[in-house]
């Protein structure tokens, strides 16, 4: 029994190392790094991680030439994350949208052009890459919707821009084949009238978006690398081949009447090709910022008899461009803004959490997002 | 805000529910809990959420998962979550009318949806620590501000605002910004208009909603 109580026991505090801490316990581990004037990630409350772009290198249009169907690509890098963006097309008939109430057709530039009506918005898909197969996850289809609800509003893509205005195929009597299209040649004006159709086309943009090694929320990064990669997009000229332009068919059903459906095969032209029309002052940047509480009995003090901290005082501190774990975790006051290099606001979105968001605050992340976006415009 | 029908208690096979109809909008929704989740839904020290959303019509696609993201994200600061651990609270919205271009729009739904599940939380008794009340501001091209606005004047508006409030204090006090969904092409200057104009009327809008849970509790004391 005396032996017991005579041996001494050692207590080893127990330590982790940093990132094994930031594993256990994200909250203390940012509040401790906070606390020394910097974040998990070593970065500065303020400063965000630099992008690196690999402009274009992907499509059938970039720097080298490619026999694909992609017609505009972006490679983004920002910190350990890679966000690849490719856009490919389609073609659908309009059968709606260029038609006014007693259905007359109208011409685009007869509706206001104020009306949201009159633009689109590419159809993204993102992926973010966790190295398991699967059904998508809720985060991909909230940034999906995000990126298409953002770009509409923003106003940058009018459905004009993708209204396709068709050529035809027309075969000589020795077997060459030419495509002529109206508004580049005026001798063929006979053929061309003789080609008259109601129908309406256009393109479609899908977007893929591939996120590597995610460390943080990705929608700012997303969204830029759409952007990059919009910029970058040429469409193809399309056309009809003229065995197809005087195509009826007439559909008889015992007695029942049928629609008559004429059936045109739209091709596209894989020499000829236009860049995009996009709406060029509505391009913008995304930025995302974080509010947080400083909670100051997680403050690492020099003089551990240093009692006089005043706990009511709140301090809430602005975080730029979140990243790691530990900041997603921990930090759920978010503001996510995409902004042009003049300060013009497309899209603003706050999510409420712990920490309160001041006027002082949102007005400073509003510049940072101005700065930024900037910074981004200039790396084209 | 004048044309707005609120009746709570309106499913008798659930806890808490609200049929909540603006001028254009209405949402039907059903809160039930706290019940036992499934394990995997289990949180240890706070109560779990489960959110539905159906759309008027159609079936749910990835703009029902998107609402319900925005909205899981106010819903669950409201909540007193610590005093319910192992618990969930399963919230279902069926949009009967979106009142708005669902192709174009999705912020009136949210923020009927946001006003009522405030009220059927207090119709299902569920600790809240604060009320979350939202309005729809749209600015037009002449920089007015409009509340509540029809589709149409959404559609060709400069900017589209969804803004919801958390009130504390018998709802005379804004502790914070829960949400704000703001779309279109606006400045700093506007916005802060629009954060200031929002407020007033989300205090207007609190005071008729304690008034409706005032006359319900009264009703149910003298029964």
């Amino acid at each position: 029994m005396t032996d017991i109580v005579e041996d001494t026991i050692d207590i080893h505090p127990v330590s982790f190392a940093p990132e094994v801490l930031a594993r256990i316990s994200p909250e203390l581990s940012l509040q401790r790094h906070l606390s020394l004037g910097f974040r998990p990630s070593l970065k500065g409350f303020e400063e965000f991680r630099e992008v690196e772009l690999n402009e274009d290198h992907l499509s059938r249009y970039g720097v080298e030439h490619k026999d694909n169907s992609i017609i505009g690509s972006n490679v983004l890098k920002c910190g350990k994350t890679f966000v690849v963006t490719t856009i490919t097309g389609g073609i659908i008939e309009d059968s709606t949208i260029y038609k006014n109430e007693e259905n007359e057709l109208i011409s685009l530039d007869d509706t206001k052009k104020t009306d949201l009506t009159n633009y689109t918005s590419v159809f993204p898909v993102v992926e973010v890459e966790r190295g398991r197969a699967g059904a998508c996850t809720d985060e991909e289809m909230t940034l999906s919707q995000k990126i298409y609800d953002s770009m509409l509003h923003s106003k940058l893509l009018p459905k004009s821009s993708l209204k396709i205005e068709p050529g035809i195929r027309i075969t000589d009597d020795d077997g060459t084949m030419e495509i002529i299209y109206s508004d580049e040649s005026k001798q063929h004006s006979a053929e061309e009238n003789s080609f008259k159709t109601n129908r309406k086309w256009s393109y479609l943009l899908y977007a893929k978006i591939k996120v590597f090694s995610r460390t943080g929320p990705v929608f700012d990064l997303c969204w830029n690398s759409l952007m990059y990669a919009l910029q970058s997009v040429k469409l193809p000229r399309a056309f009809i081949d003229e065995r197809a332009t005087d195509l009826k068919m007439t559909i008889r059903t015992r007695g029942r009447s049928a629609t008559v459906k004429e059936t045109y095969d739209i091709l596209s032209d894989s020499s000829k090709q236009y860049p995009l029309n996009l709406n060029k002052e509505n391009i913008a940047f995304a930025s995302n910022y974080g509010t947080i509480t400083l909670d100051s009995e997680a403050k690492l003090t020099e003089e551990a008899d240093e009692e006089d901290i005043d706990m009511d005082a709140v301090e809430t501190i602005l975080l730029a461009d979140l990243d790691t774990e530990s900041e997603e975790t921990s930090v759920n006051t978010t503001l996510s803004i995409i902004s042009n290099d003049k300060g013009d606001l497309k899209h603003v979105s706050i999510l409420g959490g712990d920490a309160n968001i001041s006027p002082d605050n949102l007005r400073k992340s509003i510049l940072l997002a101005q700065q930024r976006a900037k910074d981004l415009k200039d790396k084209l | 805000m004048e044309d707005l029908e609120i009746e709570t208690g309106y499913l008798s096979q659930v806890d808490g529910s609200t049929h909540y109809k603006t001028s254009s909008t209405t949402v039907l929704c059903s809160i039930t809990g706290p019940i036992e989740p499934k394990s995997r839904q289990e949180l240890p020290t706070k109560l779990a959420f489960e959110l539905i959303v159906r759309p008027a019509m159609g079936v749910p696609t990835t703009r029902e998962v998107a609402i319900q993201d925005k909205l899981n994200s106010v819903l669950k600061q409201i909540v007193v979550g610590y005093l319910y651990p192992r618990q969930l609270c399963q919230i279902t919205f069926q949009i009967l009318e979106a009142g708005e271009n669902v192709e174009l729009f999705d912020v009136k739904e949210i923020i009927s949806c946001v006003n009522a599940a405030t009220l059927a939380f207090i119709d299902a008794a569920i600790a809240l620590q604060s009320m979350a009340v939202g309005v729809v501001i749209a600015v037009t091209y002449g920089d007015e501000l409009i509340i509540d606005p029809s589709n149409e004047i959404m559609q060709n508006s400069k900017s589209v605002h969804g803004l919801v409030l958390e009130l504390v204090d018998g709802s005379q006090v804004v502790k914070n910004v829960l949400l704000l969904d703001s779309n279109g092409d606006f400045d700093e200057s506007t916005l802060f208009k629009v954060l200031q104009v929002g407020e007033e009327n989300i205090l207007k809008l609190s005071k008729q909603f304690r008034k409706l849970v005032e006359t319900k509790i009264q009703k149910s004391l003298n029964n």
